[in-house]
C-alpha cells in the first residue's frame, strides 16, 4: 500500500541554554528529543504515537509538518520530501494545543482568512463551512469574536480552520487535551469519519485508552526512540492479559531513563 | 500590614527584574540625558561655528560719521564693504545667496540729516530665515551703535535722532519653509518611529507571544512572503498613524505658534517635484523603520522585551533630527547621503526647505533601498532559526 508518510532514521536534537541545562540537572549542553525513530502511515488509518511527555511525540510531529528541521533523516510527505515545505503544507492538517488563533476575529472571518491560502472555489469554501461549522456546533458563534469564546469552543475552531483544505493528511497533537467528553467524543468521531473516508491521520497522545478506542496502529516513543511499532490488535495479542496501558508500563520499566524531568 | 504587602509585591515586580530596573528606571533618565546632551551639543558646536565666521555687511550711501567704524569693526569678525544703491538688487541676492550677510541702507545725506528736524533712516537689510539670523542682526546693530558713539562724541547730537528699520530680504514662504526644516523631519521621525515601534513589536513578538506565530507559519506559503507581507503591513500601518499625528500637528498649528517658534502663517508653496518627493522619503523612512524594527520584534520573545530593545533605535530616531536641526543645508561631502537614516533626514530638510536637489535624493533613494532590503534579508535569515522562532 501507498506510503502517505515516511520517517527514516529521524533525528532531532536540541541545545539546551545554561538554564535548561540546570532545570534539566545535566551537564550536557545537547538534547536528544527524536532519537533514529522511522515509521510509516498509509491511507485510511489512525496511527497513534503515545509516550509520556518530553517523549518526542511533539517533535516529531513538528518535524513532519515543517516547522522545525530534523538534524538528519528523512522525511517525505505525499512523495515530497521535507524541504518541499508548501507543498507538504497544502496537503497536511496540523494541530497543537500550542497553536492559537487571533483573539479579535471572528470564525467566518479565519475560516475565510485560511481558506483564501488554498485554491478553492468560493462556492465550496462557503458548502464547506457551513458543514464543518453545523458539525462542530460553531454556527451560532460564527460571528463572535474568537477572544469572547470558551476553550472547547476555541479548540473546535481551531480544528475547523486546520480542516478548511480537506487535506488526506491529518496529523493532531493531543487532540482531545482540555475539552469534556462531549466535546473530545465530538472530535474523536470526526476523526474515525474522516479515517473512513481514507485519509491518513496521526495523533499524539498520553492517553492511553483513546489509542485502543480509534487507533488502527500505535507507537510507542519513550525518550525519543520507537520502542514499539505494530498494529493494535498485534500488540495486545503480543502482551495477553493486559491492555494498552500496561504495554507501555511494561516497555517503560525496561528502559533505562535519562534523570530528566 | 496588608497594604505593606501589596506595595512590596508591586516593587519586587521591579526591582528583582533587572530588565524591568533597566526599562523603568533607567532609560527613562538616560533618555532624557541623551536628548538634552545632544541637543546641547548640536547648538553650542554650531553657534560656536557661526560665531567664529567674518559677517560681511555692505554699506550704501556711507555717512561720513560711519568712516572711522570700517576699520575697528575688524576685530569684532565685522567687514564693512561700500556699495552704490545701484547694486542695491544684486546685493540682496548675494544675502539670500549667503555670500554677504546684511546691506545697511543709508538715506541719502544722512549726516546733513541728522543736524535737522527730519528723522533720516539707516535700514538694515538681512536674510532672517538663515540659521545665523540673530548674529548678523547683531553685529549689523553693533556696527550702528558705533557710528551712534561716534556721531554723539564729535558732533555732539543726540544719537537717537535716526530710525533703524530691519527689513527681510528673503521670499517669505522662504522663511516658513526654512523653519518647518527644523522642526518638521524631528517630527515626522518621532512620528513614524514611534508607531513603527509599537506596530513592529505586535507583528512577531506579539504573535509570538499569543502564540499564533505557528499558525501563521503553517500556511502553505514561502516564509519570505510572509516576512514581505509583515514588512508591508507594519509600514502601512506605521505611515498612515504617523499621518494621522502629523495631521493633528498641523491642526494645531495656528494655536500654537508661540510652542513652534514660529512667526506669521505658513505658506505651503510645495510644488508637485517637493510633495512626490515628501511621500517617497516618508515612504522610504516608514518601510526603513519597521523592517528594523520587525528584526527587533523577531529576536525579543514578547512585546514587552521588542519594545525595550527598541528603545535605543527610538531615541536615535529622536535625536538625529535634533541634531540636524542646527545644521545648515550644505554637507561636506556626498558621503553622508549613505548614512541610514541620517541621509533620510537630510532628505527631509531639504525638500521642505525648497532645496531639493535630484542627484542628492536619487542617493538617498538607492542607498535607503539598499538597506531595506538588507534588512528583510535578515529577517528573511532569521525567520528559518528555530532559535529566534521558538524561544520562550
Amino acid at each position: 500500500m501507498k506510503e502517505t508518510i515516511t520517517i527514516k532514521n529521524l533525528i532531532k536534537t536540541f541545545k539546551l541554554s545554561k538554564k535548561q541545562m540546570h532545570i534539566n540537572r545535566t551537564k550536557d549542553s545537547l538534547k536528544v528529543a527524536v532519537n533514529d525513530i522511522s515509521f510509516a502511515t498509509y491511507p485510511g488509518e489512525i496511527f497513534g504515537l503515545l509516550g509520556p511527555n518530553g517523549a518526542g511525540k511533539t517533535t516529531t510531529l513538528r518535524c513532519i509538518a515543517t516547522l522545525i528541521k530534523p538534524d538528519s533523516g528523512e522525511i517525505i510527505v505525499d512523495g515530497h520530501p521535507w524541504e518541499d515545505d508548501v507543498q507538504i503544507k497544502k496537503k497536511i492538517a496540523f494541530l497543537t494545543n500550542e497553536l492559537k488563533l487571533e483573539e479579535q476575529f471572528t470564525p467566518n472571518y479565519l475560516y475565510d482568512y485560511f481558506s483564501s491560502f488554498h485554491e478553492i472555489a468560493e462556492d465550496d469554501v462557503q458548502k464547506r463551512k457551513e458543514m464543518l461549522f453545523k458539525k462542530f456546533g460553531i454556527d451560532q458563534f460564527s460571528e463572535v469574536k474568537i477572544g469572547e469564546l470558551s476553550t472547547g469552543m476555541k479548540q473546535k475552531i481551531s480544528i475547523v480552520v486546520s480542516l478548511v483544505h480537506n487535506p488526506d493528511i491529518i496529523i493532531f497533537d493531543e487532540p482531545t487535551n482540555g475539552l469534556d467528553v462531549i466535546t473530545a467524543k465530538t472530535v474523536t468521531d470526526y476523526l474515525m469519519e474522516l479515517r473512513n473516508e481514507g485519509k491518513t491521520i496521526i495523533i499524539s497522545t498520553h492517553i492511553m485508552n483513546l489509542v485502543e478506542k480509534i487507533c488502527d496502529r500505535v507507537g510507542i516513543i519513550i525518550d525519543g526512540k520507537l520502542s514499539l511499532c505494530d498494529r493494535v490488535e498485534n500488540v495486545l495479542k503480543k502482551y495477553p492479559n493486559t491492555d494498552i496501558e500496561g504495554v507501555f508500563f511494561k516497555l517503560y520499566s525496561e528502559v533505562e531513563h535519562n534523570e530528566y524531568i | 500590614m496588608n497594604i505593606f504587602r501589596i506595595v512590596k509585591k508591586e516593587l519586587d515586580k521591579i526591582f528583582k527584574f533587572p530588565r524591568q530596573i533597566l526599562t523603568t528606571l533607567v532609560l527613562p533618565g538616560l533618555l532624557i540625558f541623551l536628548i538634552y546632551t545632544f541637543l546641547g551639543v548640536g547648538v553650542d558646536a554650531s553657534m560656536k561655528e557661526e560665531a567664529d565666521a567674518i559677517t560681511i555687511i555692505h554699506v550704501i550711501n556711507s555717512p561720513e560719521s560711519l568712516d572711522s567704524v570700517y576699520e575697528s569693526v575688524g576685530t569684532l569678525k565685522i567687514e564693512l564693504k561700500k556699495s552704490t544703491v545701484e547694486e542695491l538688487e544684486d546685493l540682496k541676492d548675494l544675502v539670500i545667496a549667503k555670500e554677504i550677510h546684511a546691506i545697511l541702507l543709508y538715506d541719502e545725506n544722512f549726516d546733513d540729516l541728522i543736524q535737522t528736524d527730519i528723522l533720516p533712516n539707516v535700514k538694515i537689510l538681512y536674510d532672517s530665515s538663515a540659521t545665523n539670523a540673530y548674529l548678523v542682526m547683531e553685529r549689523a546693530q553693533i556696527v550702528v551703535a558705533m557710528q551712534r558713539g561716534i556721531i554723539y562724541e564729535e558732533l555732539n547730537i543726540d544719537p537717537n535722532i535716526f530710525n533703524i528699520i530691519p527689513e527681510k530680504v528673503e521670499p517669505e514662504e522662504k522663511g516658513s519653509a526654512v523653519m518647518l526644516a527644523m522642526i518638521l523631519p524631528m517630527l515626522l521621525m518621532s512620528f513614524i518611529f514611534a508607531s513603527a515601534l509599537s506596530t513592529g513589536s505586535d507583528a512577531i513578538a506579539g504573535e509570538k507571544e499569543r502564540g499564533t506565530l505557528a499558525t501563521l507559519l503553517l500556511l502553505p506559503i514561502k516564509r519570505s512572503h510572509i516576512i514581505i507581507g509583515k514588512t508591508i503591513s507594519t509600514s502601512t500601518i506605521t505611515i498612515i498613524s504617523a499621518l494621522s499625528s502629523f495631521l493633528g500637528i498641523m491642526a494645531s498649528w495656528p494655536f500654537a505658534k508661540s510652542i513652534f517658534a514660529v512667526d506669521g502663517d505658513i505658506n505651503f508653496n510645495y510644488g508637485a517635484g517637493e510633495i512626490i518627493g515628501l511621500v517617497v522619503m516618508l515612504l522610504l523612512i516608514a518601510l526603513l523603520a519597521s523592517s528594523i524594527l520587525l528584526i527587533i520584534s523577531t529576536l525579543a520573545k514578547n512585546i514587552k522585551e521588542a519594545t525595550t530593545l527598541a528603545m535605543p533605535i527610538y531615541i536615535a530616531a529622536i535625536i538625529v533630527p535634533i541634531i540636524t536641526m542646527f545644521q545648515s543645508g550644505e554637507v561636506s561631502s556626498k558621503l553622508v547621503y549613505f548614512i541610514p537614516l541620517y541621509n533620510t533626514i537630510l532628505g527631509l530638510k531639504a525638500i521642505i526647505s525648497l532645496n531639493f536637489d535630484l542627484v542628492n535624493f536619487l542617493l538617498i533613494l538607492g542607498s535607503t533601498l539598499v538597506y531595506i532590503a538588507l534588512f528583510i534579508f535578515i529577517l528573511i535569515k532569521m525567520f528559518k532559526s528555530e532559535k529566534v522562532l521558538y524561544s520562550k
